[in-house]
């Protein structure tokens, strides 16, 4: 396989350029440095996010999907500046917010929003449902008491909250609620993009339900574009339009869902994929797991190879696979995967199955 | 002992746990029924607060005040438990019923290896020595697949993945050979690959031993790619019971249905509201007259037979091996008869 053309790597800019794109991360990276020199952790960096580049259109969903420690959450916190990026660009619009002072990054805030995991953890107990929802706008300075009363009432009400129950604390409310509560807060400063941080985790599967309609139900209301954290496949199938897959920090496939769940090209999407259970038992019966050995391990130094090779039911044994990192590459129109053999392991499932 | 040799090695009889609270006496579980056949998996599911942990807790006899089991009886190889004393159910709990626990991090004691910890277990319940006891231990870790099984006895549970630390807690359930696992949610913490790992290795310690589990879960697809049979709580009870086969394709009860068609399914592209369940379940401590499902049903609600009389435990299907509802109109839903439930579509 020859070197690619730096044309052809993931650079939104190339298609339209960022000015078209809502959100636009650009080779974003965030190391952390391991504490003391102790030999066991090797050299002593965690590259949990590496390079990772994406864009977010307007009023698009656009998913976050992979296991635990694969850097999702934590790209999350570089975009909203929580966590302080290594190298790379958040562009707004086309304005990058790395270099921005604190009092322009709060009026870029205003624009861009979190809901939290935690419904439980991420309201303060002492407040009441409507202080919760008030507090950006004072936050802010935005309007005065009755106008901020107003809003946060206006917001409630939008996500379903009753007057009545406006003045309770938190604990007075079930989990979806003050998942409600959570996402009017959110919402109260019109921003015009929401990272939603793995928001129906927590609740119970039909209580999850009534939270992706709420979700959509607003995302077409108030013209929101989502960055979606979800680690659920089924959720993420059903609710975005185009999805990244990150392992170990870096994007290893990008694609919109169709590609992604029907045609996935990266070896890693296509072993995910088949470990999802399906509440079928006649599908269950028919569907071929494909099981990853191996551990995951946090790629510390300069990596060298595939970070998904020693796990990879294509490449493991595989010399390039094993000496050179594959760039993230246009391999169907608007798909893109960093594999040397991409759709390899998704063909000769296909031939296993048809033989069957 | 011959009552051993029945085919089932639970029988839950009339189970009734209450909790005392400020609010009243909360029925958490409301006489309960159900078997466990040998070597069998059976699936538990339901939403928060349906009752099943607390079901699965009082099987074992680890209710704690204010809690109370009330009634019923926890017949386990023959013998009926809940007359138990404590002393008497230890040497129960471990040996012929054991837990496993959903967070491996709060259930494994942070201060003690791995090691040490199964080897607890094992010498707890059986005349063996020390040595013979680790290599035990070194076998029971390889079996549940932790690789490196002798170098990772002497590490501590920080030193484990969440998915080694369930392993390692599977491990210790298994490690006394018992002929019945409960597992309370124990891929919920747990990444997709990480969850198929897990279940493949109960799996196949199930046929290899001929171990019973019983999986308590929230998650359907888990249930669908692991479990016979399948009891759906509600509100303290079992609402429906069937062979997996059967609830899935078919489900009776109303609130199965709605449970099963609120998840997204992941082999189908869809794209509208998905239908909720409106309203929320009804406080234990303050029952509904008639059918606890009645105020939230698609089909009963409104209706004066389910908001009156509490419906009783209804068979339908094949005699031999029937699926059993809790609905007034369980025969009606099994023939069809009546329309599927009109679950109310983005109700949000």
């Amino acid at each position: 396989m020859t070197a690619p053309t730096d044309a052809a790597r993931f650079e939104p800019g190339v298609r339209g350029g960022p000015e078209e794109a809502l959100l636009w991360i650009d080779r974003l990276a965030k190391t952390f440095r391991l504490g003391g020199a102790r030999g066991d952790h090797g050299p002593g960096v965690i590259r949990a996010v590496d390079n990772v580049s994406f864009d977010v259109r307007k009023g698009e969903t656009f998913g976050l999907v992979g296991e635990s420690g694969c850097g999702k959450s934590t790209l999350a916190r570089c975009i909203l500046r929580l966590v302080q990026p290594t190298s790379g660009r958040v562009l707004l619009e086309g304005a990058d917010l790395l270099g921005l002072g604190t009092t322009e990054m709060r009026r870029v805030r205003r624009r861009m929003q979190i809901v939290f995991q935690d419904p439980y953890a991420s309201l303060d107990p002492r407040m009441s449902a409507r202080g919760i929802v008030e507090e950006p706008l004072v936050i802010h300075g935005i309007g005065d008491r009755e106008e901020r009363r107003r809003r946060a009432s206006e917001m409630l009400e939008l996500v379903g909250i009753t007057p009545v129950q406006m003045t309770r604390k938190p604990h007075e409310f079930s989990g979806g609620q003050r998942q409600r509560i959570g996402v009017a807060r959110a919402l109260v400063l019109h921003p015009e993009v929401v990272i939603l941080d793995e928001p129906i985790s927590a609740l119970d599967v039909s209580i999850q339900a009534q939270v992706l309609n709420l979700l959509r139900r607003l995302q077409e209301q108030l013209d929101l574009t989502y960055l979606f954290i979800i680690h659920d496949l089924a959720v993420a199938e059903y609710f975005c339009d185009r999805v990244a897959v990150l392992y170990l920090g870096a994007v290893v496939e990008l694609a919109n869902r169709e590609a992604i769940f029907r045609r996935p090209l990266h070896p890693y999407t296509v072993s995910l994929l088949s470990a999802v259970p399906i509440p079928d038992p006649a599908s269950e019966r028919r569907r071929q797991r494909i099981v990853l050995t191996g551990e995951v391990a946090p790629v510390s130094s300069e990596p060298k190879g595939c970070r998904f090779q020693p796990r990879c039911p294509v490449g493991r044994d595989r010399d390039v696979c094993r000496r050179q990192e594959p760039p993230l590459l246009e391999h169907a129109t608007g798909q893109w995967a960093a594999c040397h053999f991409p759709g390899e392991l998704a063909a000769s499932r296909t031939e296993s199955e048809t033989a069957a | 002992m011959t009552a051993a040799e029945s085919d089932f090695v639970l029988e839950v009889r009339d189970l009734e746990t209450n909790f005392h609270t400020q609010d009243g006496v909360v029925r958490a579980v409301r006489k309960v029924s159900l078997d466990v056949e040998r070597g069998h998996r059976v699936g538990v599911v339901g939403e928060s607060g349906c009752g099943k942990s607390a079901m699965a807790l009082s099987i074992l006899g680890l209710i704690e005040p204010p809690g109370r089991v009330a009634g019923g009886s926890v017949i386990l190889n023959g013998r009926d438990i809940a007359r138990f004393s404590d002393r008497e159910l230890q040497r129960v709990r471990g040996k012929e019923v054991s837990l496993v626990f959903q967070d491996p991090m709060t259930a494994l004691d942070p201060v003690k290896t791995i090691g040490a910890q199964i080897v607890e277990t094992i010498v707890r319940h059986r005349r063996i020595g020390k040595r013979a006891a680790r290599r035990n231990a070194v076998e029971l870790l390889r079996d549940v697949e932790v690789p490196h099984a002798e170098r990772r006895l002497d590490d501590y549970p920080h030193q484990y993945s969440g998915g080694m630390r369930q392993r390692v807690l599977i491990a210790i359930a298994l490690a006394n050979e018992p002929d019945l696992v409960i597992a309370d949610e124990p891929t919920t913490a747990l990444d997709v690959t990480t969850q198929a790992q897990v279940l493949d290795v109960l799996e196949r310690l199930v046929t290899e031993r001929h171990t019973a589990v019983m999986l308590i879960t929230h998650n359907l697809g888990v249930v669908a790619e692991f479990c016979d049979r399948v009891f759906v709580m509600y509100a303290g009870r079992v609402v429906e019971r069937a062979s997996a086969d059967d609830l899935f394709a078919r489900p009776v009860h109303p609130y199965s249905e709605a449970l099963l068609r609120s998840v997204p399914r992941p082999d189908q592209l869809q794209r509208g509201p998905l239908p909720t369940i409106p309203g929320f379940p009804p406080s234990l401590a303050h029952l509904p007259a008639g059918c606890p499902f009645e105020p939230r049903c698609p089909v009963g609600h409104g209706l004066e037979v389910c908001g009156t009389e509490v419906p009783p435990p209804v068979p339908v299907g094949d005699p031999a091996d029937p699926v059993v509802a809790e609905c007034h109109f369980a025969e009606e839903r099994w023939q069809g008869v009546t329309p599927s439930g009109a679950v109310s579509e983005g109700g949000a």
